[in-house]
């Protein structure tokens, strides 16, 4: 069990690409919030948050996948996140309508997509 | 047996969460389960355990374990975000069956009621409320609670 994530940074052609495996909630939330607001470059055209081996995101969790989102467009930045296609996460995300503030895809390559043809 | 020794083992503070694992797998837990843990940010994950280790026992699919486990986590950072302020307090998890397969756990504290309130409480009552059938939030002169229903098997609420 990974209680304390660390993102994993990439980046791939003027995108940021951040894996998050493991929990995103209310432990992990303050050490991610450090990374993840710090993984926004303004010369990027946005960033991708994948999710694929994400097991668990609670409330304050997804507050901080909002809060990326109204960092990003306050820069004029997409965020596109991956997101698997059933599952608990899954379930959360569209509860709360991520799809309000993120382009939602399955893979990372569909992800960088969406943020280059936006 | 193992509500008495949960209570024991858990209060003692996080880092008993393999202890407490281990003994869930060694023996069943009793139906109703009842635990108590320290109001402190720390004890959410060992309160999910507990559960999700209850639920499987009692029949729950994996969704089922999935989404109660984190609705009564949602509530349980309620409890431990508003209920005592600064005073370290208590949180009181008990889940039951109830009827057919349906499932109740209700997260009870001891402390002053606040709404739910901030982006995150919001966003914790709106999950309580898609990942399951009913929430219910009562509240008395000792504490708040609130219970949270979903039938087993069925598809997410």
């Amino acid at each position: 069990m990974n209680e304390h994530p660390q993102p994993d940074m990439s980046h791939r052609d003027a995108v940021g690409v951040v894996a998050l495996a493991g929990e995103v909630g209310i432990v992990q939330a303050n050490s991610l919030r450090t990374r993840l607001l710090g993984a926004v470059r303004n010369e990027d055209f946005g960033l991708v948050v994948d999710l694929s081996d994400t097991t668990y995101i609670d409330s304050v969790g997804v507050s901080l996948l909002f809060e990326l989102a109204e960092r990003l467009a306050e820069r004029q930045l997409r965020l596109a996140v991956v997101l698997p296609e059933a599952g608990l996460v899954e379930r959360v995300l569209t509860i709360v309508n991520l799809k309000s503030v993120a382009a939602i895809r399955r893979t990372v390559d569909e992800a960088l997509s969406a943020i280059r043809d936006g | 047996l193992g509500d008495a020794l949960v209570d024991v083992l858990l209060p003692e503070g996080p880092g008993d969460d393999d202890a407490a694992v281990l003994l869930a797998r060694a023996m069943p837990l009793d139906d109703p389960l009842v635990a108590r843990f320290p109001a402190e940010v720390q004890s959410i994950p060992l309160m999910r355990r507990l559960l999700g280790r209850w639920l499987d026992e009692v029949g729950a699919t994996r969704a089922d374990a999935d989404d109660l486990a984190l609705a009564s986590a949602e509530a349980a950072a309620n409890a431990i975000e508003h209920a005592y302020g600064l005073a370290p307090g208590v949180v009181e998890m008990r889940a039951w069956t109830f009827r057919e397969s349906v499932v109740k756990v209700a997260i009870r504290d001891f402390g002053n009621w606040r709404a739910p309130r901030g982006m995150h409480r919001g966003r914790g009552l709106q999950l309580m409320e898609g990942l399951t059938d009913e929430v219910e939030v009562v509240r008395s002169d000792e504490g708040t609670t609130i219970e949270l229903s979903r039938q087993l098997g069925a598809d997410a609420a």
